[in-house]
Formats: structure tokens, C-alpha cells, sequence
């Protein structure tokens, strides 16, 4: 439990020893490399600690033939291209770059290394070594939202989002669409605070929608933030990417759990095995890349069995929450009644329902 | 007042266009507050600065890989160019100063009577 | 208007509270003639050694001791190299910035996912947590610290002789110097109050807003807060309205990113967000202009702020 300070000045001394020898491929390799970029720490407990899982899940299925390496706290701009290259010129036959905003750094990277594969999470963009790959959190926020709708008491439900981008607006919408369908008259109120993981502004965030009437937040953001100002305030929440009951014992009722394990020794696999092929994942509940933790004992059971239900629909593919009738936020007829919004259209949505109160 | 706020202009806009080509949500902050210090590193002369620029470029991406390789942040990075700097500004007081080490006043030793 | 007036007032103490403290430890600073630009420096080293006192101990006031004391290990580094070896403080205070930055995070690695309990109210539930009453009895010690050492600065900087002692250390050193008082001691003084104070400020992040650590996790409030004490003319009853004042522009940056004007106030909410984010800095620059363009000052910077003491003898 003693801080390593100790060790980590001598390390910090090793890495200036390491250097010279991590430019050099003289040495032969044995294990092949795979490389990942993280958008926040590993000790997150969120986003990065859900892909952190999937690469133990790599070390552990593959560990004899493959080596894993991962730079944590890349931040989404210019300095990622450094990193993603660094990656790269350490010997990674194939790179995961875990986050949206590694888009073009990561289009970049691949255009000067043809022979390395890249894989970015939740992106759009994809050329011959680029390949994309995602997850359908939403059909998770559908289950938040169906449990917010029946067990807040205002009808008012805050939204913690990041940036305007399809993920995140395909989540609001769901979580909106979900909860109205238990409670007609629910809103949900959204913020975005321009980052994935900044900790006071997350908090600061929930306590301004708490003021605004919310009395369950669910959040897009990488931190347990959140969840630690609605325990204080006595309020619920859920946890994104991961369990984070540890955070917030009363307040969290459940969470999103990202499982990038099996996806990614499959990548590996098919790397190893010369059949990596460039192209899109987009898996769900079905396929098992989103699953819901336990819920917390708090929730009556009516509630379990409703969200029970919607996993169900989900996994045995006869439900979707995007079937219509879909109104936007202008109240216009954007999906007709019985329509379902094809994944090529979620994949780009860019406006919000009925209900979502924003700035934007 | 005019050129150093058109230089510091420049460097942003070189930063996206050079870099990455297309401008997205985020932006590197923190490089601004680097550059006061290349500018005392390099004893606020051009050339000085250009030197210093690119040692303190150095320390960066060793930092940068520090991350990949030892998992040590990269604003450890931070700690060397600080030292760094600590030490060239202590160090003025050495070059301007001569230590002297001067021996205290006695009383001289009277002989005699 | 439907939002929580009571809960809105509480959000702006949180978040007007940390550049307060830190505000005011760089006031006594700068009043007594350094320049020190490393807050947001000593702030992250006080929320490390803060968080770290935390875990380790379990008990909040220690916690805070640590943050206090880690501050204050930032101001004194900085001190040797200022006023023992007369580098240049500006130069220095921002290489202590990022020294503070790059330490905090390496210390922190060990800590990273650890809680610790939030810093709360000492008050009994029954009033910390009134629908009304909690406006006075629900806020972290630390809050209730911030408020009385307003007063306490304010009375020792202009009812006592020590304070006396310091102002003159800030507007004319040579003379303090010649009349036997010890510029280089009080100095040293001033910058270990000041280190401590920003160590409690930076403590108020990951013990009470969000009792983890993150790295950076104060967000530029450092910078703040120096914009705060140049807004405040360098008295501290204006400190507060200053710190005050940009806790609420700071506040509706995100009341407007919510879509809180939306019902009372729609035109309000044609304003972006980002305008009330600039909001402090501009301001900070107005009253700054408008300070220097009265000639007679009053409340001026104190003359010697960022000049090294060079006695003559």
C-alpha cells in the first residue's frame, strides 16, 4: 500500500535509458505487438478500464504468442499522432485507438505505415488498414432509460453528455425514448461539458442539473464523478463502462458495461492468421459487447422486470428502441410508425427528440 | 506587442494545419506557458530561443514515449524542463556573483604589552 | 423560475471557495512584494498530498494538514530560488506551474480509483441537509476556513504590526531593509502562508468536490484565482466579491449549457456558453485598465511585486 515513489523516479531514470533502444528493430521478435491508445487512465474505472479488460482478455488468451503495450491519457488532438507513431515504431503489428477522437490522427498514422493494421473505436473513417469498430451502447441507455422513466419521482431526467457526436446524441435519444415510453411526460435536460474525463466539471455539471430539477443523471463521461455528487445528494445514477458501485453504493443503480475482450482476441486472432480484413463492427447486446451490471437492491421489482424485458427483446433481436413513431425536438415526424431507423442513419444522427432540452 | 501576439497566432494555426491537417474538438493548451519558458532558457535572444525550443521539443516527446514505455505520465515531462529552468535561473546569481568566502572579524592579535 | 435557488447557491460556494482560498494566499504574497505565478502548481500538489493524507490516515483534518503542507513545500522551493538565489520570479513561479503539475501526477499514479470519504458538513444532519437551513450548515469546513481567514487576512494586513511590517516589505524594501526588518525572512513567510493556503485550495477539489484523484484535476483554477487578486486591487474584502463573482460566471457557464434560461429567460440563452467561460478573464482585464488609468491608485499593485530585493550592502 506504500506509495512506489521510490520505484517510479527510478523509472522515471529507465525511461530515458529506453530510448535508444526502443528506436532500434534490430532485435528479433519473437511475440507479435499490439499496441493501444487510451483516452484516460486505466484506474478510470470507466471507459479505459472496460478496454484495459480487453487487453488482459488478449495477454490471457493469446499471451504466448502476442505482447500487448498501451500509452494511458492521450489526449484527442495533434499530440496523439506522436503517440499513435510511437506505437507504431516500437513494432505494433496492429494498434487500437480507443476513442472517437483519434479519428484522423489515427487515418494519418495508417497512411504512413501500410503494413501496421489499425482499429478505431466508434469512428467513421476507415481505409485499407483502418478498420472501425463499436458497440451499441444505446440499446444499454434504453434499459437505463426505461428504469429512470419508472423510478423518478420530477419526470425530469439529466443527461451528462461530451461532445455533439452520433454516439452520444444516439444515447440521449435512447435514454429520452426509453424513458417516455414509461413516463409520457418525462424530459431529459443535457449537458455537454466539451471532454470525456474532467472530473470537477463533471461534478459541477451534475449539481447544475440536479438544480435544474433532475433527480436521476445518467452520464456519457468517464469519471465516477457523477456518481459521487448524486450519493451526496441522496439521488440516482448509473455507471458508464463499468461497474462503479464501489463509487456510490446508494446512487448507483446500475451501469453499461463495455466487454471489448472477445472482439478484440478476434482481431488479434485474425491478425495472426493473415485474415484481418478492413471493415465495420457494430455489435450489441447480442453479440455480448454490452451487458448490465447487477442491479442495486433498491429497485422494485416491476422496474427489474421491465428492464429484464428490454434486454431480452434486445438479445433475442426482436426489439429496437428507434421503431417509430419519432418526433424531434421541433416536434416534426421524423421516423413513421412500425419504421425502424436503420444502423447506417444511427450511425450519423445528428438531432435529438422530443423531449431533450439542450443548448444545441 | 503586435509580432509576438502574431507569431504565437502563427504557431496555433502551423499546429493544425501541419500536425493533423483537420481541425477537430481538441486542442494542445499548455504549449503557450512552455514558450515563456523557452524564452528565458534562451536568455531572451532568437537564437537562444530557437535552441531552447528545441530542447525543451526533446523533453516532450521523451515524455511522450516515457508514457509508452515506463507508464509514468507525461506531464513528468514536466518535472525535468522545471528543474530545468530552476537551475539556469539559480545559476544567473553564480554567473552576475562571485562567492567570496570572507573570514569573520577578530580582533587582531595585539603582541606585547 | 424552476430551478433550485437554494442548491444553485450552493454549487457557486464550491466552486468560488477553492479560488478564494488560493487568492488569498496569493494576495499576503504579493503584498509583501513577490510575484509567485506557480498557484495552480502548489493547488495540484495540495490535492495530491491532500488525497494522499486521506488514504492513508482516514482522517479528513489531517488530510488537510498534509494539503497545507505540500502547498507550502512548493511556495518554499520557490522561495530558495527567488530569494536566496535571485532568479527571476516570473520565469520561476511559472517553471514551479509545471512542476507542481508533472509531480502531483507522478505522486498520484499510486492513487489512482482509491475514494476517500467527502470532506462534508461537521454539522448535524438534521440542519446540514435542511431544505433551507443547509445554505448556512451544509458546506465542508474548508468553506467556513475560506471565510473567516478573509477577515483574518484583512485585520492582520491592516490592524497589526506585522502586517504593517509586510506591506512596507512590499512597497519599499530597501527601506524596510534599513530600518533592520528582514525583507528575505518575511518574504519566506508570506510565501509559505500563501503555499499553504493554495494547498488547501487544491485539497478542496479531491477531498470535497469529487474525493478522487485526477490527474490536472484543478482545471486552471490557479490562473484564476491570480486574475482574481489583480481584479480585487489587492484588498481582501474585494477578494471576496471578486472570488464570488467568478464563481457565479463559472456557474453559468454551465446553467447555460443546461438550458437553465431557457424558460425564464430565453434571450439569455441565445448567448453561448463559452462567452460566460471567457467572462472572468475579460473581466479581470477591464478592471485591470480601469485600476491603471486612475492615477492616483489606491488599492494599486504593491511597488516592489516581482522585483528581486538587492540590498546594497
Amino acid at each position: 500500500m506504500a506509495i512506489l515513489t521510490r520505484r517510479d523516479f527510478v523509472k522515471a531514470a529507465g525511461a530515458a535509458a529506453t530510448l535508444p533502444v526502443l528506436g532500434s528493430r534490430a532485435f528479433a521478435q519473437e511475440k507479435v505487438k499490439v499496441g493501444f491508445i487510451f483516452l484516460g487512465p486505466i484506474g478510470d474505472y470507466g471507459w479505459t478500464w472496460a478496454h484495459n479488460k480487453g487487453r488482459e482478455a488478449v495477454n490471457t488468451a493469446l499471451g504466448d504468442k502476442v505482447e500487448t503495450i498501451y500509452t494511458e491519457n492521450v489526449p484527442e488532438d495533434s499530440t496523439a499522432v506522436g503517440s499513435i507513431r510511437d506505437l507504431a515504431n516500437a513494432g505494433c503489428k496492429i494498434i487500437f485507438t480507443t476513442s472517437y477522437g483519434y479519428m484522423d490522427q489515427t487515418i494519418q498514422v495508417a497512411s504512413e505505415f501500410p503494413d501496421v493494421k489499425f482499429e478505431h473505436c466508434t469512428g467513421f473513417k476507415r481505409a485499407d488498414n483502418v478498420s472501425t469498430y463499436n458497440s451499441k451502447f444505446h440499446e444499454g441507455r434504453a434499459v437505463l432509460g426505461t428504469i429512470s422513466g419508472m423510478m423518478s419521482k420530477s419526470g425530469t431526467l439529466g443527461y451528462l453528455g461530451s461532445f455533439k457526436v452520433p454516439e452520444v446524441v444516439l444515447g440521449v435519444n435512447s435514454y429520452a425514448l426509453s424513458a417516455q415510453k414509461k413516463n409520457p411526460n418525462a424530459k431529459v435536460k443535457l449537458v455537454m461539458i466539451d471532454s470525456w474525463f474532467d472530473p470537477p466539471k463533471e461534478a459541477a455539471a451534475t449539481e447544475t442539473l440536479v438544480n435544474l430539477g433532475c433527480d436521476v443523471v445518467t452520464t456519457h463521461t468517464d469519471s465516477p464523478a457523477a456518481l459521487q455528487i448524486l450519493e451526496q445528494k441522496g439521488l440516482y445514477g448509473f455507471g458508464q463502462g463499468a461497474d462503479m458501485s464501489s463509487f456510490a453504493p446508494n446512487a448507483h443503480l446500475t451501469a453499461i458495461e463495455d466487454i471489448w475482450g472477445p472482439y478484440y482476441v478476434e482481431r488479434v486472432k485474425a491478425l495472426l492468421d493473415g485474415t484481418w480484413k478492413s471493415g465495420d463492427t457494430w455489435d450489441g447486446f447480442k453479440e455480448g459487447t454490452v451487458v448490465i451490471s447487477p442491479y442495486n437492491k433498491a429497485i422494485p421489482a416491476d422496474v427489474v422486470a421491465a428492464a429484464d424485458e428490454i434486454q431480452a427483446g434486445y438479445k433475442a433481436g426482436t426489439y429496437n428502441i428507434f421503431t417509430g413513431p419519432i418526433y424531434d425536438q421541433d416536434g416534426n415526424l421524423k421516423v413513421k410508425d412500425g419504421e425502424v431507423i436503420s444502423d447506417a442513419d444511427l450511425a450519423v444522427m445528428d438531432w435529438f427528440v422530443k423531449g431533450v432540452e439542450s443548448a444545441s | 506587442m503586435l509580432i509576438s501576439g502574431a507569431t504565437a497566432g502563427l504557431a496555433g494555426a502551423l499546429e493544425f494545419a501541419g500536425a493533423l491537417k483537420v481541425i477537430n474538438l481538441g486542442f494542445p493548451s499548455g504549449y503557450g506557458f512552455t514558450a515563456i519558458i523557452v524564452s528565458f532558457l534562451g536568455r531572451l535572444h532568437p537564437i537562444g530561443c530557437l535552441i531552447a525550443s528545441i530542447v525543451l521539443a526533446v523533453t516532450y516527446v521523451g515524455g511522450q514515449l516515457a508514457k509508452t514505455t515506463v507508464h509514468i505520465p507525461d506531464s513528468t515531462a514536466g518535472i525535468f524542463q522545471a528543474m530545468m529552468l530552476f537551475f539556469i535561473l539559480a545559476s544567473d546569481i553564480l554567473v552576475r556573483y562571485r562567492v567570496r568566502l570572507v573570514p569573520s572579524n577578530k580582533p587582531a592579535m595585539v603582541a606585547g604589552e | 423560475m424552476n430551478f433550485d435557488v437554494i442548491a444553485s447557491i450552493m454549487t457557486i460556494v464550491g466552486l468560488s471557495t477553492p479560488i478564494l482560498l488560493a487568492g488569498l494566499g496569493e494576495l499576503v504574497v504579493e503584498k509583501s512584494g513577490v510575484l509567485n505565478l506557480g498557484v495552480e502548481g502548489m493547488m495540484l500538489l495540495g490535492a495530491i498530498g491532500g488525497f494522499a493524507g486521506g488514504v492513508m490516515t482516514g482522517n479528513p483534518w489531517l488530510a488537510v494538514i498534509a494539503a497545507a503542507a505540500a502547498g507550502a513545500f512548493g511556495a518554499l522551493l520557490f522561495g530558495l530560488f527567488t530569494l536566496s538565489l535571485n532568479s527571476n520570479q516570473v520565469a520561476t513561479g511559472l517553471a514551479l506551474t509545471i512542476f507542481g503539475t508533472g509531480l502531483s501526477s507522478l505522486l498520484g499514479l499510486s492513487f489512482t480509483g482509491r475514494i476517500v470519504m467527502p470532506f462534508g458538513s461537521i454539522f448535524p444532519p438534521v440542519i446540514a441537509k435542511h431544505p433551507f437551513f443547509q445554505v448556512f450548515f451544509g458546506y465542508s469546513p474548508i468553506v467556513y476556513f475560506a471565510l473567516i481567514m478573509v477577515v483574518a487576512v484583512a485585520w492582520f494586513l491592516n490592524r497589526t504590526r506585522g502586517g504593517l511590517i509586510l506591506r512596507a516589505v512590499g512597497e519599499n524594501d530597501l527601506s524596510a531593509h534599513s530600518i533592520g526588518y528582514s525583507v528575505i525572512g518575511v518574504r519566506y513567510a508570506a510565501l509559505a502562508f500563501g503555499g499553504a493556503m493554495a494547498g488547501i485550495a487544491g485539497a478542496y477539489f479531491s477531498l470535497v468536490i469529487t474525493p478522487m484523484w485526477a490527474e490536472r484535476m484543478t482545471a486552471g483554477r490557479g490562473w484564476i484565482a491570480l486574475a482574481v487578486v489583480v481584479f480585487a486591487g489587492w484588498k481582501a474584502g474585494r477578494l471576496l466579491i471578486g472570488a464570488y463573482l467568478f464563481g457565479i460566471l463559472m456557474w453559468l457557464e454551465l446553467f447555460a449549457k443546461a438550458g437553465g434560461f431557457t424558460d425564464f429567460l430565453p434571450a439569455a440563452q441565445a448567448i453561448p456558453s463559452q462567452f460566460w467561460a471567457a467572462m472572468p478573464f475579460l473581466m479581470t482585464v477591464v478592471v485591470l485598465a480601469i485600476i491603471s488609468s486612475r492615477e492616483t491608485g489606491g488599492g494599486n499593485a504593491p511597488a516592489c511585486l516581482g522585483k528581486p530585493f538587492l540590498p546594497s550592502n
